[in-house]
Formats: C-alpha cells, structure tokens, sequence
C-alpha cells in the first residue's frame, strides 16, 4: 500500500512540476497529457484510505475519463493496463511493478490501430522491458525505477532514428517525453521520502545525542571543544548540501547534514553558533533553529549544580584530608575544623549559606561544635537544622542513612537511627602524665576512649587497640571501620588491621586513611 | 474479536521460556563492542555479554532499534489483523519508544497502541507478562491495557549495583548521580521512580545491602500481601539464589520469575547487579 500510493503520488506531485514546463514540441501533447493525468490525479485524491488496487483504478478511470488528445488517450490506456494489473492487490514489490507497466504497454499498442515505432508506444516498450529487467535482478524499487528511467530516456534519444519526421523536426517524440517525464517525477518523489526518511532517522539520532551524549563524556578533565549544539533546518531551491558540509566542518564537530536541494538539516558542535547560522543563510531560510550549550548540561552531569537544587542538603564538620574526602564523598559540603578541629560559627553558617539545597542539615560530629552549630543555624538566615552528631562515625554513619530526595522529617528520624547504632571508638597519645580512673597514664601513652570515655591506656599501640576493640564489640557486632591519623603511617595501620582481624575472626575490618590530627585512630563499630 | 498480540524489547529481561509460551514479539537493542555490533539476546547472550564484558579493555555501548526494525516486527502482526500493545522501556531511559512511534506513523496501521513503561528490565517484564497473561485468556484489548497499566502503577523495584560507574559512564544514573562517589565500600540500593533511577539507601557491604533489599520489600509490603515477584541478577548467580531464599521466608510469593539481566541492562548496570521487582496480586485468575 505504502509502496503503490507513494508511487502513484509521486507521479502527481513531480508530474505536476514537471509538465508545467513541458516544452511543448508538438503541438499541446504536453497539456494533454498532463490534464489527463491530472484528471487521475484528482479521481485518485479523492478517496481516503484505500487500498492499492483501488487506488490505481481510481487513478486509471480519472485518466480515462480526463483523456485529451492522442497522447492523451494512449496514456490512459497505459495508466489502465497498469492498474488491471494491480487490482485487488494490497501491496505491490517490484516484480508486481513490472508486470502492471507490461501490461499497460500491451494496452497501448491494442488501443493504436496502427502502430508506429519512434512514437510513444516505443518508449513504452522500453519501460515494460526495462521494468521487467531489472526487477528480476533487484528488489530496490528505486533502483528498478531509476533503471528503468534511463532506458526509457534512451529509447526516447532514439526516436529520431525510428521516425524520419522527428529526424527533420530534430526533436524527440513527444509523447515519448511525456511517459520519460513522468518516470522523472516519479524517482523524484521516491528520493524526497527518502529524505524525508533519513530526517526522521535524523531526529533520532540526535535526539539521543542531546539526551545521553552530554554524560556520555568520560574524559574527567571537563574540557568540551565546542560548547554549542546548533540544529536547524535550512529551506531553499538550491542548496548544495556537499558545499554546505565542506563550509561547515571548520566551525565545529559531529557534523551532520542530510537532505536535498530544497531542505536540508543541520547539526554541529560549535563554538560560533552565530557563524554557523550565518552560513546556512546564504543557501536558504533558517527554520527550527535549536541552540544548546552543552556545558551547562556537563556540569550539571558531573554533580556541580548548575542551576540545579536539591531537596535537602548537609553541611558536615570534618577534618584531615582523607575524613574529609570521604565526608564529601557521601554527600556533605565539608567544613574543615581546622588544627584545632573546631570550625568558628560563622565558618559554619557560611556553609549553611552556600548549600544548594531549600533546606540544610548540619552535622557537628563533635560534642564540642555542637553549640557553635546551632549559633550558625540562627544565624544563617535560612531554613536548617542542626542533626547532633557527636563523633566522627556517628556523622558518617548519618550520611549513610541521608538520602536527598527523601522528605524531611524521614531523613532527620532515619539519621538519628544510625547515630544511635554506631558506637565510636578513639586512640590518641596521653600529652602528659596524669591519673584517671585509678590508672597511672605517662605522657605519650596510648589512650583508648569510647563515646569519649578513657577505658584503657597503656605504651603499646597494638595492644591498646585490642582492648578497645573487645570493649566495643561486646554484643555479637559485625563491621569495624578503622580511620588512622595522626602520626601513624600507612604501612603501621595496615599491619596493625591485619593483627586485628586475626584476633577478631568474626569481625568485618575496613580500613581508611583520616589525615586528622591527634587521633591514631577514630574507630566506628557497627 | 481480533487477536491481541503483545510487543516488547530486549530490555524486559524475560526468560525465553516466558517469550516464547506468550508468543511475544521482542525487538531487539543494541550492543556495541568497539566496532562489532550485536543484537541484545539475539546475537549475544547474557553469559557471552558478560564473558566479553570482564576480557574487555574497552566498555560496551549501547543504541536503539531503528523505526525500520519496528516496522519490520510489526509488519507480520499487521498482517494477521492483530490488535498490537507495545510495552516499552522508559522514554527517559531509551529512545526506543520514539522508534516505535515512527514506525507507526510509517505503517498507518491504527490498531496499534504503544505504552510507555516508565520502567526497565524485569519491571517492564513482568508489565509485559501481565498483558500477555491477560491476552492469552482471552481478555479485551481495554482489560489487557488496563491489567499493563495497573502493574506499572502498583510496581516497585529495588536493586543494588556493585558500582555506580556503569551507570553513569552510559548517562542513565538519574537522580542516583547523588550516591556517587562513595569511598566507604557502599552498596546503593537504588529504585525506579517516575522513569528514571532513584537513589534509596546506602549500604555498607554486599551483605548488608542484600539483606536490605529483602528488608525494604518486606517493610513496603504487610505481612499477608500476596506478591507477584521477579529478581533480577547481573552475573550473580549464587547471589540471586541467596536473595531468593531469604525473600520467601519474608514475604508470601504466588509467582516468582528470576532472570538475569541481557547485555543492554549490563552494559548500563555493569556485573554484580542485584535486584528485587514486586508487585501486589490482585484478582488475577
């Protein structure tokens, strides 16, 4: 269906361009028989939705009926052995193509009592064969068409030879060039569904370039060559597309440029939309024109929120490089504390300030900032909270739990959830020497500190560790986090881990590097 | 009463038994290693996907049918005067549907109704196997749409990835972009919300994580529920077992499809994947 009806309104759409400058060389045989196609044309338009066979007899009864002249006649006769031979048909491949043009050609040679070779009926002839030829050897029909075409443009050349008159005249047959011309209009609108084809494709294609290509860029580095995607359409009569692609290509990359002489669509990567433009300009009007900057889609790929807020946003106190890396890594805007590892209040409500975030939580992760958060809460002068993180792994553990697209009230109860699960643990080095809790603690004696209480001490890291650790993991725990700091190097806390995940079998250890001061190591149990 | 036939893609995930039981029509992605090109489950298989994927220095990328193919899948069914429901991925995630529209604007054939999921893998399977279910017993075309849209209303899928790189290198992370990045040895649970992917939970340690996902459906879901189940798995086939295990002790199951996810979901989610997909029973037969 789609194959006949597109065929049939390529013989209208292009017939009607054509025959229009018909060059009339005898007599009106062009008007005729353009008015009689044209009478076929208009018995065909005016049914709806049908199918192919009744299409054709549509067509072949306007012609008919539309008949003027000689050539007039003959070529209704043509349009009426084609269409007999599509009736009932649904769908029409090449094979049943040639076999309608044959027998239109047969018509055509009955309905002349006489009939004489240079004329029309030749160049008929040759189309049947053509037809018949080269669907046998392809199953393209623009292919068969196109092949056909040029028979018939040959058997047309030849006409002078067959008819001595035409030889004088110098001229071809014009009735011939009729059926040579329709042929033309045909493959002319093939070619523009084609195109029309190769746009939707076209579409396509960069439909998914804008909508995946921006985060499909792995280069971590943000370097993007060309920041504008530039789309339009450029309308013309005589667009010279390989011109236009040869122009273009220095402005920019991914080129794309489809379509013929009459419309033509344009995608590149540039960084001088406006020149681009300007280019199409000189072949044509500039439609749908589609500029994006491609930049401010990466960076909102790559996390740094271009215009883009979240729900909720955390600002959380941290402090050595590695804490702070891994803080921010789990979602917070990291406010370092500093040598002393207390941030000022003001630092804390600058944080506040700059989150991109309609409502922020702030995570002290120490019981000494905790009133310092609140200060900065008062004072930030938008909506925030203050969730009471007391450690390090309570603010981790936190973290954990915080999901920015959860509501509010959620994220505050499931943070505080975690905060209560995690138990923290902290080994630093006595600064002098000193009595508590009935021990004798020297000065650069290792203390072992849970939730902040000392509850053992003594000169040998890796036992002090060990202590720590049993005291934390009392009831049936499972996974020890270990943040190491201080002065302590990595190959130290590596082996002292390996030590203790001997000792502790049942135990999950994981170890990472802090970079804080004063603390060996920060210990979460959960 | 014409017969209904149901249409889907490769990213449904479904077993083959299921496809070929339902007689569905899938029409296939595509997956690309560097230049070879391959058709998701036609010309390469789960197994031989994640074999290349582990061998290769270069990560896979994937595209969409073209109208064309849709064309041809839908030629045949045009032809036995079927009445066609097309189930499909995501808008947000694939430009697969765009095709299929394309191809029905190209055929002009009106019997033919394209759905879009809003979801991916085995969600949108078992969307598809509703519909088909519905089909084969011998429903309207208006109740078997209907029973598709009732799942992709009531659906909920949760799923852990080993890493989130996969999906972000192939620019389907969505909202999950949040979770990224984590150098705590976390395991995101993510879901499936309004087309694209949502962050949900953060975990640390597969374990945990999965013991979480059985948790977190048991929590959505009251004791009683009858749930229709399907998991999903990226390489992970004791995992997926695990999983199973500990789900029917939780939860009551009236039928529970596993499957593992074909090359496009890979490609996207990379290997370790580990997914739950329910859906509340109602009244079907």
């Amino acid at each position: 269906m789609l194959v006949g009806a597109a065929n049939l309104l390529g013989q209208v759409r292009a017939e009607i361009d054509n025959l229009n400058v018909f060059p009339v060389p005898d007599g009106d045989t062009g008007t005729n028989m353009y008015l009689t196609f044209l009478n076929g044309v208009k018995e065909m338009q005016s049914l709806n939705n049908s199918s192919l066979g009744t299409v054709a007899e549509a067509f072949a009864r306007g012609c008919l009926l539309g008949a003027r002249g000689n050539s007039g006649v003959i070529l209704s006769q043509i349009v009426r052995g084609f269409a007999d031979a599509l009736v009932g048909k649904e769908r029409a491949g090449v094979h049943e193509l040639a076999v309608a043009f044959s027998l239109g050609n047969e018509y055509a040679y009955r309905a002349v009592d006489n009939p004489v070779e240079g004329t029309i009926l030749t160049v008929c002839r040759a189309i049947s064969r053509a037809a018949l030829d080269a669907s046998s050897k392809t199953r393209d029909l623009l292919r068969v068409i196109i092949y056909t075409y040029r028979q018939a443009q040959q058997a047309l050349d030849h006409t002078p030879e067959l008819l001595p008159v035409l030889k004088e005249a110098g001229v071809v047959d014009a009735g011939g060039k009729g059926l040579v011309v329709i042929l033309e209009g045909i493959i002319k609108a093939l070619e523009d569904l084609a195109v029309k084809k190769d746009i939707q494709l076209f579409e396509l294609a960069t439909f998914q370039q804008r909508q995946f290509a921006p985060f499909r860029k792995a280069k971590l580095s943000a370097e993007i060559d060309y920041t504008y995607c530039t789309e339009f359409v450029l309308v013309g009569q005589n667009i010279p597309i390989d011109t236009l692609k040869k122009e273009l290509a220095p402005y920019g990359d991914c080129l794309l440029v489809v379509g013929n002489e009459k419309t033509a669509k344009v995608h590149i990567h540039s960084n001088h939309p406006g020149l681009v433009l300007e280019c199409g300009l000189k072949y044509g009007n500039l439609r749908s024109v589609d500029i994006n900057n491609m930049e401010e889609q990466y960076l909102e790929w790559k996390g740094v929120p271009a215009e883009e807020k979240q729900p909720l946003g955390i600002v959380a106190v941290g402090s050595g490089e590695g804490l702070n890396a891994i803080l921010e890594s789990l979602g917070a805007s990291v406010v370092d504390g500093g040598p002393t590892m207390n941030p000022s209040a003001q630092d804390l409500a600058t944080a506040i300030r700059n989150a991109k975030a309609d409502f922020v939580l702030v995570l002290p992760n120490n019981g000494n900032i905790l009133l310092a958060a609140e200060q900065a809460v008062k004072i930030a002068g938008r909506p925030a909270q203050v969730v009471p993180s007391v450690s390090i792994p309570q603010g981790i553990a936190a973290l954990m739990a915080f999901n920015p697209y959860s509501s509010l009230e959620e994220s505050i109860a499931k943070m505080m959830e975690a905060i209560k699960k995690v138990k923290t643990g902290e080994i630093t080095r006595a600064a002098r020497d000193s009595h508590l809790n009935g021990r004798n603690i020297r000065e650069g004696d290792y203390l072992g500190l849970v939730e902040g209480r000392v509850v053992t001490c003594g000169s040998n890291l890796l036992e002090v560790l060990k202590q720590i650790l049993q005291e934390m993991m009392r009831d049936s725990s499972y996974l020890v986090t270990l943040y190491f700091g201080g002065e302590l190097t990595t190959l130290e806390a590596e082996s002292l881990t390996e030590a203790m995940r001997k000792h502790f079998p049942e135990a999950e250890f994981e170890l990472y590097y802090g970079g804080h001061p004063l603390y060996e190591f920060i210990i979460s149990v959960e | 009463m014409n017969k209904i036939r149901i249409v889907t893609d490769s990213t449904a995930d479904l077993p083959r038994e299921l496809i070929e039981k339902y007689n569905i029509v899938v029409v296939p992605l595509k997956v690309m290693f560097g230049q070879e090109i391959y058709r998701d489950g036609v010309d390469l298989t789960s197994r031989q996907f994640f074999q290349k994927l582990r061998a290769s220095s270069t990560l896979p990328t994937t595209s969409q049918p073209s109208p064309q193919e849709f064309l041809e899948a839908y030629q045949p069914l045009v032809e036995e005067k079927a009445s066609i429901i097309s189930i499909h991925i995501s808008s947000s995630l694939s430009g697969t549907i765009q095709s299929a529209k394309l191809a029905k604007s190209m055929l002009g054939y009106e019997d033919l109704e394209i759905i879009d999921s809003r979801l991916v893998s085995l969600a949108l399977g078992l969307v598809v196997l509703a519909a088909a279910q519905k089909a084969a017993e011998g429903f309207s075309k208006e109740e078997v749409r209907e029973a598709a849209g009732q799942v992709i209303n009531n659906i909920q899928a949760y799923f852990l990835v080993d890493t989130l790189e996969y999906l972000q290198r192939g620019g389907r992370i969505g909202k999950a972009q949040a979770f990224l990045g984590s150098l705590l040895n976390v395991k995101p649970i993510c879901t499936l919300k309004e087309g694209i992917i949502y962050p949900y939970e953060k975990v640390r340690g597969k374990p945990k994580a999965m013991e979480r996902l059985v948790e977190i459906i048991a929590e959505k879901f009251p004791p009683g529920s009858h749930l229709w189940c399907a998991l999903a798995h990226g390489d992970d086939f004791e995992g997926v077992e695990q999983l199973k295990e500990r789900l029917i002790k939780r939860v009551t199951i009236k039928q529970l499809i596993t499957g593992e996810i074909g090359p496009v979901v890979g490609t996207h989610a990379g290997p370790g994947l580990l997914g739950i997909i329910v859906c509340p029973v109602w009244g079907v037969s």
